[in-house]
């Protein structure tokens, strides 16, 4: 029985991937929230962090739906070692929804802190 | 195995690289069009921009590190499943139906579809004077399905319902010149008209 409940606990990327469910997306709008960047940078910025990513490709999905969805806006900039790359930007509604998740997320990691707390 | 390339803005050629984008695509077949060309452009970017950050020749053990890096398709893929999905227009929205209500979404043989409806219409002027209900009904259905997919979509598969949609509508404006007899339906459309008729 034991070995059983033991074997059932997420734990590791298992545990990560579950809790990144609904997250990732306002991690990417936060980090757009001040200057437009375009995807390898981002992947590089927020990919590095395997805490956020399980890998870099995952960001792109991401950057797609979250285009489609409105939040996000792209426009097409040269570069100077390639060709133009396609920068995303926040939206009007991309920042309402940054600021909507903000608010909620100091609730939540505040009512998450004080439940881990009061367990120790 | 793997072909530098020469020019920077080329992906490399590499089985390796084909394959990957090949399970992708294939992972992406029941993404939105529109998003599924953007991941695909975007993973071929990185791969482009992360293998000219290597010096000399491209090798495949180089290609296999970035792939590494960009995770397998199921990993991309699976993160469609709960990123911001576009919230219903209606509460009681069934998801079996939400397809029919998104143009950007319908399947690629729709166009095709308008296409044949648009193109199905102009030779049924012909019983324009016996029988019109199938060339109005045909050109309706491909102008306005046509009009309304070609304003959801872009890229290659616009065309068919632009076409469809103009088709239908040279239709409708035939019939309706003759009925209202703008035009003289003898002398116009002598090429539609039936021997017997």
């Amino acid at each position: 029985m034991h070995g059983t409940v033991h074997g059932m606990l997420p734990a590791g990327e298992g545990m990560l991937a579950q809790m990144r469910k609904g997250i990732l997306e306002y991690c990417v709008l936060a980090h757009l929230k001040d200057n437009p960047s375009y995807g390898l940078e981002i992947a590089s910025t927020l990919g590095a962090n395997r805490n956020l990513f399980s890998s870099e490709g995952t960001l792109y999905p991401l950057l797609a739906r979250l285009r489609k969805q409105g939040w996000l806006a792209t426009t097409w900039r040269e570069s100077a070692s390639g060709p133009p790359r396609r920068y995303y930007s926040l939206t009007p509604g991309g920042v309402a929804a940054l600021d909507a998740f903000g608010a909620t997320w100091s609730e939540f990691r505040r009512a998450v802190d004080n439940a881990l707390e009061n367990q120790s | 195995m793997t072909q530098p390339s020469r020019d920077p803005r080329v992906l490399p050629h590499s089985p390796l690289i084909e394959a990957y984008l090949n399970d992708l695509e294939h992972a992406l077949r029941g993404a939105d069009p529109s998003e599924r060309d953007e991941v695909l452009s975007n993973v071929r970017e990185h791969i482009t921009a992360v293998l000219e950050l290597k010096d000399g020749p491209v090798t495949a053990k180089d290609v296999e590190s970035v792939l590494a890096g960009l995770g397998s398709a199921a990993q991309l893929v699976g993160v469609l499943d709960y990123a911001a999905a576009p919230a219903p227009a209606a509460g009681v929205m069934r998801s079996a139906y939400r397809p029919l209500l998104e143009p950007s979404r319908w399947p690629g043989w729709v166009g095709y579809g308008v296409l044949a409806a648009g193109a199905l219409s102009v030779p049924f002027l012909r019983f324009r004077t016996v029988w019109p209900l199938p060339a109005i009904l045909l050109a309706l259905l491909a102008l306005t399905v046509g009009v309304i997919g070609s304003m959801a979509r872009e890229g290659p598969g616009r065309r068919s319902y632009l076409v469809g949609a103009l088709l239908g509508g040279l239709t409708l404006a035939t019939l309706a010149a003759v009925l209202l007899g703008v035009v003289d339906d003898g002398v116009v459309l002598p090429m539609w008209t039936f021997p017997f008729l």
